[in-house]
């Protein structure tokens, strides 16, 4: 494929992914935090994040399976996928967990339930993207191209 | 109620059988009773009637007894009499009868009452008999021969008889005879000269009516003397007898029926002495016969179907035995009421027994039905409150959501102003795009007011408000806002006029409190204000005063609700809300600041007044072409009562136009209102200089503005500025246009104690310039300096005079240190430009040497002005600018005294005006996170973000006035923000790691020399304490181990806040103190931000970590830290 197109592509994958509302300003702060002295810092993050995002799931899938919820358990996770999430700036994880949290308050099981379910969608959203894009990225490396930089001005 | 119908409904059946049973309970008692009455009613009855009978039956005897007793009487007197006569010859033929024995038989018939027949019968059969045939006719009836003599020839004659004498008259007829003397009673009389007596027909007349016969031998046996009485004068007697429904019959022993009577009509027959009823022969029928002997009880019959009682007895008539029967019919009397009581008592069953069930089974249906309504009354009124609920749910859940929905909104505004600001970076200034983005900024700002409006009445509407304490400069707040309305009120012709009323908002500028909400407060009223004024001014005063004594009198203006009122509003709020209040209220610092909004507008009509302050309502008749949502002035009270103030409108004097709104907030002042001691030391210490770094002049950087204030000065020291009778006095000439603001500006600079004199008509100015300073364009000059050094010569009142004996502690050396100064502020609008210029020029000329004049333009380009030499200011004449223009005056340590520094002066205040001009959009952008870093630094002049025109101005400023120290001085080299961490060393706390990745990204792209990543609390402590120790080991290194700690807040295990209060602990000990930073998922206002500082933490931050956000906390950190640390 064509190194200015691939980069063509890359951009408007980026873009598409804030304007979905998957990623958020934060997202391009750690972008911008990436450079000569620090070359795969958001790969390296969101890779982090990944790991955590899988085991803090697999975690809370396991404490809501159980017969009597321990709330007490199951907020700090949802916090920490919360504070994570945000970190990366994958927005929408971050307000599904959001709504999470308040029927942790309210100790819905059954509501519960559904976030996780709708976090987990959330979460395989943006990794499916964020991994995709990471793919977009390496082939124009690995075609010696440049990773262009982000428009702010969309 | 409930209760009983509950029981009535819940057991229907046993309740009806209660009541069923005791309904009839109830009719049995007074069945029962009601039949005893009627027992002894029928009793009663029964005795009468058997009473009556007896009566009757006694009647009838006495009749038959007393009637009739002496008939057999008269009949013997009349045997023996005839006897006698008999006796006495012995001629028994006829001719003897009629001559002898009729007259006597005359006599006995017309003396013995009620006889009818009487008659004289011999053994020969020879007959004289008298009969009654009718009621005034007699007949004699007699045979004349015998009947045994003449064999067949007897013959019975009957003649009318004469009633008086008895004598036969007429003719003779002759009748049929009987054979008498062989007759029974004839026979029986003759046996035994017995008299007998018998029932039988007359002997003669009209219709041989049935007699009751007595007949009496004659002693002698040779005749029979008979006399007939009528048995019907005894029948019409017993007739008379009333009988109430009675049968009566007599009869005689043989058969003879005498009477009957009674409306039975039925057929009867005597047999065997005793009466029998019915058909004799006919078998359907059967014969009822009364028994003889019955005279006792009754004896019961049915005859023709009713029945009868029936009473018989004997009666014997004149010696006849009769029989008689009186039959009372049963369905009378005591039998009837009996029949009709059982009728009744039937009656009275079946109606019992009606009601008996009846009315229990109606009562427990009605209160079924009544249960059953209600309980669907209930049922509906659950589910209305039901429904209620769910809708105050709803409700409650959209405004959260709402508000939360509004706040990502905010968030999305502030990301696209984010966005924009980065993109006019990237943009030619002053290009097109670049002017498209400014409008976009505009825009995106509006867009915010907007929503933050709603935000807060949805905020307020939920008791979320909450106070977002901080350190603010009141007046320069007061100031700016005035500044930013000032341009649009210009532009209608009308002045923003801040009047500073007795200065003390200066005194007590640095305050505590929530600036954006009070900025918000007074944003709204001015421009309302602003909005609905057309001509005249707009004055904003503002004061300071103790809380408590004076506001409650100024908020009790209206008489008796007011304080009840102000509790109200204070007890209305939340209770902590309310603490707060108090507790501000109770704090030795807390100050009351009254804020009135004055204009000259339309006013707003008294009835509106209290209604205005409601949401959503707008004066209609001024509403007119104006926008809004009518939140404003709803939103301004709720917040004014936050602050734990009241809004009013005060009632302006008659004939005045217009609205006055005003309020009092309370906020704590940073700096105590005693401090005169103070004052007058630093004023001691400060040798040549007045102002001293702590009170003179206080540049607040942060505005962006670079403008200056002065704080007002005490009075003490105001007099002692004017206290020197010796010295030349600083005079000021006011050419204003304003009324208002002349009014004001004279007062302010009067109460500094500066001379003023106010000219309204620039056409006046010369004049009075020439009256002040004995100056006329062609006068001498050496008047003015006279009148200069003596001012009280001249008949102007003089300000400041009257404070004479204070005047001593003015320190003398000061007196020679510069020269007076004609300050003439001039306001090109009041007249041609030109025009004026000269007469300032003729003034200038006219000047005594040692007098500096310099003047000061309104409203007048810069460039015209400067290159005339002068200076220009064309934001409005007061606040900072008014007290930048006053330092001109050497009183305020201006720089007067040398011709040469008038350049820089002059320049100086240029910059001024130009910044004053574009300061105001300035001011609401940059209000940001570093205000508060900023106030901290209030003592400081230097901002960090310096532009490096301010940068410039400072360095003039400084250069001149030795204000700063130097070590505020460095603050002018202050890092970017990107160089801002060099070399730092920071250890960063968190339980996710990738937060502490991205942490760690920034912070080296910040310059930090090395991140030390800590996973929990825990470890975080122990790294602390491990090196505390290691230190004391060493002993020598002052060093921290991190310059910062950035600590998440919520961690498993041990937490930030415990984290940090350890930390805290350990430190303690050796007396170091590690800035700990905390981060957290949540807003800077809320209460886990509150709990971090309480927790000992320094700043706080949010999770992103934004750059500029972490700078302006590092730098806030760092200034505590220095003041600490001076302390």
């Amino acid at each position: 494929m064509d190194l200015v197109q691939m980069q063509k592509s890359l951009q408007d994958y980026t873009k598409s992914l804030f304007l979905e509302g998957i990623l958020d300003s934060q997202f391009l702060q750690l972008q911008q935090l990436q450079d000569e002295s620090n070359p795969d810092f958001v790969s390296q993050v969101v890779t982090l994040f990944f790991q955590d995002s899988d085991r803090i799931l697999n975690d809370l899938s396991l404490s809501l399976g159980q017969q009597v919820v321990d709330f007490k358990k199951v907020d700090p996770h949802v916090h920490q996928l919360k504070g994570s999430s945000s970190s990366i700036g994958a927005q929408r994880v971050k307000n599904a967990c959001v709504v999470f949290r308040n029927f942790c308050e309210q100790q819905n099981v059954e509501a519960c339930h559904r976030c996780l379910q709708q976090v987990k969608q959330e979460y395989y959203l943006v990794k499916n993207r964020l991994e995709t894009l990471f793919k977009l990225e390496q082939q124009i490396v690995a075609s010696g191209g440049m990773i262009p930089a982000v428009e702010l001005g969309f | 109620m409930v209760k009983v119908t509950k029981l009535v409904t819940s057991r229907p059946i046993v309740v009806f059988c209660v009541l069923g049973f005791l309904v009839t309970i109830l009719g049995c008692i007074s069945t029962s009773n009601w039949l005893t009455t009627t027992e002894s009613l029928i009793n009663d009855v029964a005795s009468f009637t058997g009473d009556l009978r007896s009566s009757l039956v006694s009647e009838f005897e006495n009749i038959g007894k007393f009637s009739y007793p002496k008939t057999n009487l008269s009949t013997i007197g009349l045997a023996t009499v005839i006897d006698s006569s008999y006796l006495t010859n012995n001629d028994t033929g006829f001719t003897n009868i009629q001559t002898q024995i009729a007259p006597l038989l005359f006599e006995a018939y017309s003396t013995i009452p009620q006889v009818s027949q009487v008659s004289y019968i011999s053994r020969d059969g020879f007959l004289f008999s008298y009969i009654r045939a009718d009621i005034d006719t007699s007949v004699a009836v007699y045979a004349n021969s015998s009947s045994s003599s003449s064999g067949g020839d007897y013959t019975w004659y009957t003649q009318t008889v004469d009633q008086i004498t008895g004598r036969l008259n007429g003719n003779a007829t002759k009748s049929q005879p009987l054979d008498v003397t062989h007759t029974d009673w004839f026979q029986a009389a003759q046996r035994n000269n017995y008299t007998t007596a018998f029932l039988g027909t007359s002997l003669g007349g009209g219709d041989n009516e049935t007699l009751i016969q007595s007949a009496v031998s004659l002693f002698s046996k040779k005749g029979v003397v008979l006399l007939g009485f009528s048995v019907k004068s005894l029948t019409d007697v017993l007739s008379r007898l009333s009988l109430h429904g009675e049968e009566f019959y007599m009869w005689t022993k043989d058969g003879t029926v005498l009477v009957r009577q009674g409306s039975l009509n039925a057929s009867l027959f005597i047999s065997n002495g005793s009466i029998c009823f019915g058909g004799r022969e006919s078998k359907s029928v059967r014969s009822q016969c009364i028994p003889e002997n019955c005279s006792s009880s009754g004896y019961e019959v049915e005859i023709k179907r009713s029945k009868f009682q029936a009473f018989c007895s004997h009666l014997e008539v004149s010696g006849v035995p009769l029989r008689y029967t009186v039959m009372f019919p049963n369905d009378g009397g005591a039998t009837r009421i009996k029949h009709q009581a059982k009728k009744a008592l039937y009656q009275f069953f079946v109606v019992t027994i009606f009601v008996a069930f009846g009315w229990p089974v109606w009562f427990v249906w009605f209160m079924v039905r009544a249960t059953r309504r209600e309980m669907h009354m209930r049922a509906t009124l659950i589910n209305q409150m039901e429904a209620t609920q769910q809708a105050e749910r709803k409700s409650m859940n959209k405004s959260q959501a709402f508000a939360r929905a509004s706040h990502d909104i905010r968030g999305s505004l502030a990301g696209i102003k984010g966005l924009i600001d980065l993109c006019r970076d990237n943009v030619h200034p002053g290009s097109d795009l670049d002017t498209n983005l400014k409008q976009m900024n505009v825009c995106a700002k509006d867009l915010l007011a907007l929503l933050n409006s709603v935000l807060d009445m949805s905020k307020i509407e939920s008791g979320k408000m909450q106070l977002d304490e901080e350190e603010f400069n009141l007046a320069k707040l007061v100031e700016d806002v005035i500044d930013f309305y000032h341009p649009v009120a210009m532009k209608k012709g009308v002045d923003v006029v801040l009047d500073p009323h007795d200065g003390s908002i200066f005194k007590f500028s640095n305050v505590r409190g929530d600036s954006g909400k009070l900025k918000q407060i007074l944003n709204n009223l001015v421009s309302n204000a602003v909005k609905f004024t057309v001509d005249g001014h707009i004055s904003i005063r503002a004061w300071a005063q103790r809380p408590g004594s004076k506001s409650s009198v100024v908020l009790a203006s209206d008489p008796q609700g007011v304080v009840s009122k102000f509790f109200k509003c204070m007890f209305c709020k939340s209770t902590d809300q309310t603490e707060i209040s108090n507790s501000i209220r109770n704090n030795a610092n807390t100050m009351e600041f009254v804020f009135e909004v004055d204009d000259t507008g339309k006013g707003i009509p008294m009835e509106m007044r209290k209604s205005v302050f409601e949401n959503y309502v707008q004066v209609r008749e001024t509403a007119q072409g104006q926008q809004g949502t009518g939140l404003g002035l709803g939103i301004v009270q709720s917040l004014v009562r936050l602050m734990g103030g009241e809004i009013r409108i005060t009632d302006k004097a008659m004939g005045e136009k217009g609205t006055c709104f005003q309020f009092n907030v309370l906020l704590t002042t940073l700096e105590s209102p005693v401090s005169d001691m103070k004052v007058r030391q630093d004023i001691e210490a400060g040798g040549d200089h007045i102002s001293t770094p702590n009170l003179g002049l206080t540049v607040n950087t942060s505005l962006g503005g670079g403008s200056m204030n002065i704080r007002n000065l005490s009075p003490r020291f105001n007099n002692c500025l004017t206290s020197s009778p010796k010295q030349e006095c600083s005079r000021v000439v006011l050419l204003l246009k304003n009324e208002e603001r002349r009014r004001v500006t004279e007062k302010h600079i009067k109460n500094l104690g500066i001379k003023v004199t106010v000219v309204e008509k620039w056409e006046h100015l010369s004049y009075a310039l020439e009256r002040i300073f004995g100056f006329s364009p062609q006068s001498s000059m050496g008047r003015a300096e006279c009148s200069l050094s003596c001012p009280s010569a001249r008949e102007l009142p003089l300000i400041g005079m009257d404070g004479i004996d204070s005047r001593s502690q003015l320190p003398k050396r000061r007196s020679n240190s510069f020269n007076a100064v004609v300050l003439l502020v001039i306001d090109t609008k009041t007249g041609p430009f030109l025009e004026l210029y000269n007469v300032v020029k003729q003034f200038r000329r006219g000047l005594h040497h040692g007098i500096t004049c310099k003047v000061v333009w309104l409203n007048e380009s810069s460039t015209r002005v400067s290159e005339r030499g002068d200076i220009s200011c064309s934001g409005p004449l007061h606040g900072s600018r008014l007290t930048e223009v006053l330092k001109m005056l050497p009183e305020f340590g201006g720089t007067g005294l040398k011709e040469t520094s008038t350049e820089l002066q002059r320049e100086s205040l240029l910059r001024h005006s130009f910044v004053a001009d574009t300061s105001p959009k300035h001011k609401l952008q940059e209000e940001g996170p570093s205000s508060g870093f900023n106030k901290e630094l209030g003592k400081t002049i230097m901002a960090p973000t310096a532009s490096e025109s301010e940068t410039w101005f400072k360095s003039v400023r400084t250069g001149r006035n030795p204000i700063g120290n130097p070590e505020e001085e460095q603050g002018t080299s202050m890092p970017s923000n990107d160089e801002f961490l060099r070399g730092k060393r920071v250890l960063v706390v968190d339980d996710c790691r990738i937060t502490i990745k991205v942490a760690t990204g920034r912070l080296t792209k910040m310059g930090v020399s090395e991140v030390k990543p800590c996973y929990s609390g825990k470890e975080a402590v122990r790294l602390v304490t491990e090196w505390l120790t290691q230190r004391e080991q060493q002993g020598s290194v002052n060093r921290l181990p991190f310059d910062y700690i950035f600590m998440d807040c919520q961690m498993p295990e041990m937490d930030g806040y415990e984290a940090t209060r350890e930390i805290r602990k350990v430190e303690k000990s050796s007396g170091a103190h590690i800035p700990i930073i905390a981060v957290s998922g949540h807003d800077p206002g809320s209460r886990e931000a509150r709990e971090a500082i309480q927790a000992g933490m320094d700043g706080f931050l949010e999770k992103e970590m934004k750059q500029d956000q972490l700078a302006n906390v590092i730098r806030e950190v760092e200034s505590k830290m220095n003041a600490q640390a001076t302390l």
